[in-house]
């Protein structure tokens, strides 16, 4: 369960930078947040499914 | 016939000696009291304030205690932990860089967070040792 916190820490933080750099107009570095988030919410669901 | 006591005047100095006993007292307790007070700023409220671009401006103002770096093939992802904090809670802040197609790198996110807790992503993610070459 740990694991995934941990995880879903990240992704929080991640989908964060993605907010403040859409209000910072910049494109280019919230899409590289963005996907970063996403990989990490991706693991956090494998955790819960235990993959 | 009254009994008349003579008032000393022209003597000042008590009230001037409490005021500066009491304005000395004050400094001396914000002297014992600040650096406790700065040490739980720094510790307790660091998680809040750690994002990316503070750890940016910690890593070039190298205002972290201790930095490590690591690489995960895994999350193909760069992270690098700044000391932010001693004590028992051993806060770090870590700022993750990924790779970009022209070659550079770009900061993706950065919290702060326990050592611990730095130890399980390390571990879940594959991350190892990076070496760091310090800036002259």
């Amino acid at each position: 369960m740990d694991a995934i916190g941990v995880r879903l820490e990240i992704a929080w933080a991640a989908l964060k930078e993605v907010a403040h750099r859409i209000w910072m107009r910049r494109w280019r570095d919230a899409l590289a947040s963005l996907q970063f988030a996403l990989m990490m919410l991706g693991r956090a669901i494998d955790d819960v499914l235990g993959r | 016939m009254e009994a008349t006591i003579a008032r000393p005047h022209g003597s000042r100095l008590g009230p001037a000696l409490a005021a500066g006993l009491v304005l000395a007292s004050a400094i001396a307790l914000q002297q014992v009291l600040q650096a406790p007070l700065s040490r739980h700023a720094k510790e307790a409220h660091a998680k809040e304030a750690w994002n990316a671009e503070i750890g940016l401006e910690a890593l070039r103002q190298k205002r972290c205690w201790a930095i490590e770096a690591y690489e995960s093939d895994l999350v193909r992802t760069i992270l690098v932990l700044c000391q932010i904090g001693g004590g028992r809670r051993g806060l770090w802040g870590g700022l993750f860089f990924r790779r970009t197609r022209e070659g550079g790198l770009i900061v993706v996110t950065g919290y702060a967070t326990t050592r611990d807790r730095w130890e399980k992503v390390i571990r879940r993610d594959g991350y190892r040792p990076i070496a760091l070459i310090p800036l002259p």
